[in-house]
């Protein structure tokens, strides 16, 4: 069956919807250049309400093969691709089909996804609908409202997670990797996850680091963990992860602006010392400036953005990239234990 | 930051091209040396292969063609004094000579650095048993497995180890001599063999990882620790067939995330273990089927075949990289050139795949059943793009040029397909492909656990059968895009859907190959074809030439050609006309995305360059300059409108046509050798009877030399029609050409305008005729010719370029007999020697060509004098002697004897003051090591004993000992030469092989037999190639040997510059 993927300025392409049915979704559509990732992308809270347009054009070629699988939903709304796989898959693994049925997922296959990825990279991101013909006018209808951006979270409640005994850290999630929960407790850390309703003096009263998660909100939207994190500031030490770091950056007096594309895959991340490593990133946000007395820690070293920061005495420091890995490079994970242990 | 505190780099070539060892490092060397220029260094460079684009004058400072040993380069750091090396660019070859210029103390005698890969990193990632103990100390996981430097340790391993068992000699390149053994009758003589191969007599046995998945990681890493993935490869064979015999794709598309992430970060630690501080690695994995055990297999510490694939399947260049790193900058100080944007730091985001198919020479060379394994085997490669695996490798399939429109099923009166289908041979996947659409496996998950495939690439063999079948039953319009889009050709389509023409028109689509998946507008991109989806790129221009290479390597067809392309956009472009080149080999020079305007990779068909014209609305096509790929298919394109640059195609088929030609050549009243054809074996027989013994028969439908035998009687005619199975009939005629034995032959290059003509130079073979010119020895200028014989060369040649109007190169081989000149061939387009004649001769035969196409005459270009016809260049050098090299000790079995048939892979030059100097160095580029003391065994035909008797004594009076088969014995007795006995094989022990194997003999002169003795002297030969003897098959060769050692003897290794007219 054929379905339409329609931009808010009007650009169209037509796929064939496989997965489950579809009358109309919408969202804001980023292209995501992952290679293997389309298991953790399709999951990633960060992405979530997104329609995702895959880079890579085979999909699916592994099936899905999280173990925890039953517990995990898809965050993205609907994806784009160009090729699916339909055969076997390893045993204790489902196709991607399957699970697109299972959990209620579109996609629109045979798509020109470059094509898409260069208007994008022309136009700026926008939102999107994806639409059965006969739906054409509720969905003309729905793109032209204001986007919503969703927020996010990986967890409902707040959760204790043992590690392995190690150090207690905190986790405010508001959209934390199901990768980076995965690597803290797999490097040692006692994690309690905390939501955006959590209490200030739980938080503080658990560890004296505070880590706040990536996610897919817009930060000013971030009403609630803005006021969060602005009454535990001084009182822990914080670190941010992508959106988690733009809070953080707003909060000390900085400024944030939405980029024209987001960042959707990997990049080279320049230390102060000068060396590089390949991360991966996963937010349209970025940082326009620091707040007084912050330095910069790491930046992209085609443009020079600000891609980490810390004030002078290390209370506050953040991440643009997507330091944990997985999906992406884990190179950059030694970042974030050094921001977690205060050694940037 | 730059080093400072270096000037003058050498660069080493990888010399001729082998098996295991080809274009790609023309490609990656010509990206070293353009990137060192580029920062300001004089550059040096070192590579006796004439055929290269990197040894073009004008490019690297000082250019050797000299033998790639020690010797050698120490003459070249007393000469010109580099500072530093770099050892990364010239394959195993350049890593090795490192290596030994190391060890024998020369680099820290003329204090000269190691740029690229250390001697120790070498040394570590070269010897596996210390590379096993590194991965071991990294927590990686290594095959079990021993070293063995006999056969009673290697016993003692395979009790440890159980068989199959993997057995590879330590220090080859390409896994020479490598073999797995799954019985016990096979372990020992494949551990003899593979001890015979490695030059430390070192082997080391392996567990066998038969049927596992093959991963290969392309890694870059520079001086401050940065580290880069430029992409994967995923082997679509399983593990047990050599990586470069595999059928291959970038990136991996069937290992998730974390799975991706654990090789990736494995293949950093492995990077930092050896060692490699500045420049590109590759490394291999092998991954259990079940995906839990992960095994490291080994790390090249250079740029390799594997770099070259990875560079054009995602445009970043990583030799020219490589070489930068080398000289100090750090990734986030280099440029992507290809974007024009941002830095090298950067791993490529690719929206499309690549795959890669390997192109055998089955023929030549067959292969039995099982005949793939650790030692490389295939002669080229074809890349191809799409944005679907399945639109690649129909294009990759195709693009092999061996009659194959695709995955196609193959055909059951040829070959054996359910043996195929688990056998390691190059057809293997086809034979599975014909199984799964004939219905006969349907079970794909039992399937892979059979053949080790991964269930993912036979289920899209499946889908493509199913394709086929919808196509058989009805092909709609919308099933036309969908078989474009999976990347079938019209033939194919038309072919199984049994209609005459497409009824439905449906323009391709260009798309860039940008680094970036089109985040940013490309600077220099290249492109490739696909279906259904929007344009990235507008008409290039409407001045523009199409130029087609010569697609992926074989034997006759390989890197000259493609450096005659590469040396025309350049001409072209010097001159200000727009280039786009159309090629599907990744190995080469003409694939790098700088070579021309614009690049398509894509298969050579008359319909991809048909739908390329229509892109680029381009109707000029150069056709003369890749060899016979372009040419096959010149009358389709000019049919369909295209404009033939150059000579016509008329004159082209007045050359090939074998009737038109001898009406040719009695228009003209020139002489050919008398030649008829037969159409029945008795007809033969009276035709060759006219004619007069010997003869030269061939199936007229054979091309190549294939099939060809030269008759000395009616009996031997017999034995040929039996032996060869040759048909012969009225639809397949065999033919008969009188056969000028013991003639001299010569090759000519010229450049015509069609009024005057410029010999670029004459080649006198020093081989007689019969032996095919592309094997045979060349001597420049002619070393043993009569005045009135050149001239009347020269005369003909005019007439010819007249007559037929030739526009362009034109190369024509002739032989003398007798003193009587004879026309052989003459082909009206570029040959395997202009690249050779050009360099030999300071003057660029193919920018001649170019200009001529762009209508500039000979005398305008300065060639020709006005008031002349012709003129001709000389040798630069004083001598030039081409080489051919062979790869002979890939086969087992095959006798490297020489005929009509071509064999060679790959040539040298030797260039000289004297005849001996140029000779002596075309061996030692060959790596014919000849003795300058020793022992030489003589064993040569009745009719050659007169010719080698004054050899004979010669060599005896150089202080050599001579040892004579029985015959030979007698006859050189006869004529007063005493020389000690040897047993033929058959006569008893000890015999000559026995001698060779114990190596205690230094060189063999051996012309074979004849048709009837061809057994008995097959192991000579064979013995000689595995115990690396050097040995001559004929009577000249050995004349020109003796020259040679005279030369040697006087233990100079003078090094000459190749001078450079600007």
């Amino acid at each position: 069956m054929v379905a339409t993927l329609r931009l808010k300025d009007g650009f169209e392409l037509n796929g064939k919807l496989v997965g489950a049915p579809l009358k109309v979704v919408r969202g804001n559509l980023i292209s995501s250049y992952s290679i293997p990732g389309y298991e953790a992308a399709l999951q990633d809270p960060a992405n979530k309400g997104a329609i995702i347009s895959f880079i890579s054009p085979m999909v699916g070629s592994y099936g899905i093969s999280f173990s925890d699988i039953e517990s995990s939903g898809p965050m993205a709304a609907a994806f784009l691709l160009k090729k699916l796989y339909r055969g076997p898959v390893l045993p204790g693994r489902i196709t991607l089909e399957k699970f697109m049925l299972e959990k209620g997922i579109s996609a629109l296959e045979n798509i020109d996804t470059r094509a898409l990825n260069i208007h994008l990279s022309k136009n700026g991101e926008m939102s999107a609908v994806i639409f059965t013909e006969e739906y054409r006018k509720e969905a003309l209808e729905l793109l032209e409202k204001e986007e919503e951006r969703e927020l996010s979270s990986l967890y409902e409640n707040e959760t204790e997670i043992n590690g392995k005994g190690g150090r207690r850290l905190s986790l405010l999630d508001l959209g934390a990797s199901r990768g980076l929960v995965r690597m803290l407790c797999k490097h040692g850390y006692d994690l309690k996850i905390f939501t955006r309703d959590s209490k200030a003096e739980d938080i503080l009263s658990y560890s004296d680091t505070l880590l706040v998660s990536n996610g897919s909100g817009c930060p000013k939207k971030e009403e609630k963990a803005t006021a969060l994190l602005s009454s535990l500031n001084g009182k822990v030490r914080l670190c941010g992860l992508g959106l988690g770091a733009l809070l953080l950056n707003r909060i000390s007096g900085g400024e944030v602006e939405h980029m024209k594309k987001g960042i959707h895959g990997s990049l080279a991340i320049r230390r102060k010392d000068g060396s590089i490593f390949m991360s991966a990133k996963n937010t349209a946000g970025s940082i326009k400036s620091l707040p007084e007395g912050f330095e910069t820690t790491h930046v992209e070293p085609n443009t020079n953005r600000i891609e980490g920061f810390r004030n002078q005495d290390g209370r506050i420091s953040g991440l643009m990239f997507a330091a944990e890995g997985n999906p992406g490079p884990e190179e950059s994970q030694k970042e974030l234990f050094d921001m977690l242990e205060g050694d940037n | 930051m730059k080093r400072s505190d270096i000037k003058h780099i050498l660069v080493i070539g990888s010399g001729p091209i082998i098996i295991g060892q080809a274009c790609e490092f023309d490609y990656s060397g010509n990206q070293a040396v353009r990137a060192l220029k580029e920062e300001g260094y004089e550059v040096s460079l070192i590579n006796p292969n004439p055929a290269t684009v990197m040894t073009t004058p004008g490019l690297a400072d000082h250019i050797f063609l000299e033998p790639l040993t020690v010797e050698y380069v120490e003459k070249i750091f007393e000469q010109v004094g580099p500072d530093a090396i770099l050892s990364n660019m010239g394959g195993q070859t350049g890593l090795n000579l490192t290596m030994e210029l190391e060890k024998k103390g020369i680099l820290a005698k003329y204090g000269v650095k190691v740029l690229g890969s250390s001697a120790e990193a070498i040394e570590l990632a070269e010897d596996r048993g210390k590379f096993k103990d590194a991965m071991t100390e990294l927590g990686l996981e290594s095959a079990k497995s021993a070293i063995a430097h006999n056969t009673d340790e290697a016993l003692k391993a395979k009790k440890e180890i159980g068989l199959p068992i993997i057995i590879r000699p330590s220090f080859t390149l390409g896994g020479m001599g490598g073999a797995i053994a799954k019985t016990e009758e096979e372990f020992i003589p494949l551990v003899e063999n593979a001890l015979a191969a490695s030059p430390v007599s070192e082997v080391l046995l392996e567990e066998s990882l038969i049927g596992w998945r093959e991963i290969e990681m392309e890694v870059m890493r520079d001086r401050k620790d940065n580290c880069i993935t430029i992409c994967s490869i995923e082997n679509i064979d399983p593990m047990g067939v050599h990586t470069g015999d595999s059928i291959t794709l970038a990136p991996a598309l069937t290992l998730n995330d974390e799975e991706m992430e654990r090789i990736r970060t494995a293949s950093f630690d492995i990077l930092r273990k050896i060692g490699v501080d500045s420049g590109g690695s590759n490394v291999q994995f092998a991954l259990s089927p079940d995906h839990k055990r992960l095994i490291v297999i080994e790390m090249n510490p250079r740029v390799s075949r594997s770099s070259a694939l990875a560079s054009k399947a995602t445009g970043f260049p990583i030799a020219r990289i490589s070489a930068k790193l080398a000289v100090g900058y750090t990734l986030d100080e280099i440029k992507n050139e290809i974007t024009g944007e941002n830095l090298a730091c950067y791993e490529p985001a690719i929206d499309y795949i690549a795959s890669k198919v390997p192109r055998f020479e089955l023929e030549k060379f067959p292969l039995p059943v099982s005949a793939l394994g650790t030692q490389m085997r295939s002669v080229g490669e074809a890349l191809g793009l799409g944005r679907t695996l399945l639109e690649s490798l129909n294009k990759a399939f195709r693009s092999t040029e061996q009659k194959l429109e695709g995955i196609e099923e193959l055909d059951r009166n040829k070959y054996e397909v359910e043996k195929l289908s688990r056998a390691a041979h190059p057809m293997r996947l086809l034979a599975l492909y014909t199984l799964i659409k004939e219905g006969k496996e349907e079970d794909l998950v039992k399937l892979s656990e059979e053949t080790g495939f991964d269930v993912y690439f036979l289920y899209m063999l499946k889908e493509q059968a199913e394709l086929d079948k919808k196509i058989s039953s009805n092909l709609t319009e919308e099933l036309y895009i969908e078989a474009k889009q999976a990347g079938m050709s019209d033939n194919r389509i038309l072919k199984l859907s049994g209609l005459e023409r497409i009824p439905y028109s449906v323009d391709a689509a260009v798309h860039y190959v940008d680094t970036c998946s089109g985040e940013m507008e490309p600077l220099t991109p290249y492109c490739y074809l696909t279906y259904g989806e929007k344009d990235d790129a507008e008409t290039l221009s409407d001045n523009s030439v199409i130029i087609l290479a010569s697609g992926p390597n074989r034997i006759g067809q390989g890197l000259e050609f493609d450096t005659c392309c590469t040396l025309s956009s350049r001409a072209y472009r010097k001159l200000g006309k727009k280039t786009i080149m159309i090629n599907s080999n990744p190995e080469t020079v003409s694939t790098d995305y700088n070579t021309s305007d614009r690049l398509y990779i894509e298969p050579l068909t008359a319909e991809t360059v048909l739908r390329i014209m229509k892109k680029e609305k381009c109707r000029d096509v150069v056709v003369q300059l890749g060899g016979q790929t372009p040419l096959n298919m010149a009358e389709t394109l000019e049919k369909n409108g295209a404009n033939i640059i150059g000579t016509s195609l008329e004159s082209i088929n007045r050359t090939e046509d074998r009737e038109l030609f001898s009406n040719l050549v009695r228009k003209l009243g020139l002489r050919q050798p008398e030649n008829r054809m037969g159409h029945s074996q008795e007809e033969v027989k009276e035709k060759a009877k006219e004619i007069g013994y010997p003869v030269l028969i061939r199936p007229s439908f054979v091309l190549g030399g294939r099939s060809m035998f030269i008759a000395y009687d009616e009996e031997s005619l017999d034995e040929y029609f039996q032996k060869m199975n040759v048909q012969c009939t009225k639809e397949s005629p065999v033919l008969v050409d009188q056969f000028l034995e013991d003639a001299f032959e010569y090759d000519l290059d010229a450049v015509s305008d069609g009024e005057n003509i410029y010999i670029g130079g004459i080649l006198q073979h020093i081989e007689a005729a019969g032996i095919h010119s592309g094997d045979s020895a060349a001597v420049f200028p002619p070393y043993k010719s009569k005045p009135e014989i050149l001239e009347e060369m020269r005369s003909w040649t005019l007439k010819l370029a007249r007559e037929l109007n030739v526009k362009g190169l034109m190369n024509i081989q002739f032989a003398e007999k007798d003193g009587k000149l004879y026309i052989i061939e003459v082909n009206p387009r570029a040959s395997r020697t202009v690249p050779f004649i050009s360099k030999a001769s300071g003057v660029d035969l193919v920018e001649a060509a170019v200009r001529v196409f762009m209508n500039e005459d000979l005398h305008s270009q300065g060639l020709v004098p006005e008031g002349k016809n012709i003129a001709e260049g000389s040798c630069i050098t004083g001598w030039a002697i081409k080489e051919a090299v062979f790869s002979f000790n890939r086969f087992q079995n095959v006798d490297p004897a020489l005929g009509p048939e071509m064999r060679s892979t790959g040539e040298v030059v030797g260039m000289g003051r004297s005849f001996g100097e140029a000779y002596a160095k075309s061996q030692a580029g060959a790596d014919n090591v000849l003795p300058t003391k020793g022992r030489v065994i003589i064993s040569v035909n009745r009719k050659d004993r007169v010719t080698i008797a004054p050899v004979a004594k010669a060599l005896q009076e150089l202080g050599f000992q001579i040892l004579a088969t029985k015959g030979t014995a007698r006859d050189l007795f006869g004529m007063g030469i005493l020389t000690d006995v040897v047993l033929k094989t058959h006569e008893g022990t000890p015999n000559i092989v026995d001698y060779i194997r114990a190596r205690k003999v230094d060189l063999i002169i051996n012309t074979p037999m004849g048709y009837h003795a061809r057994r008995s002297d097959d192991s000579i030969r064979t013995e000689a190639i595995h115990a690396h003897i050097p040995y001559t098959t004929t009577t000249s060769a050995a004349i020109a040997a003796l020259e040679a050692i005279r030369y040697l003897q006087q233990d100079r290794h003078t090094v000459r510059e190749l001078p450079w007219k600007h």
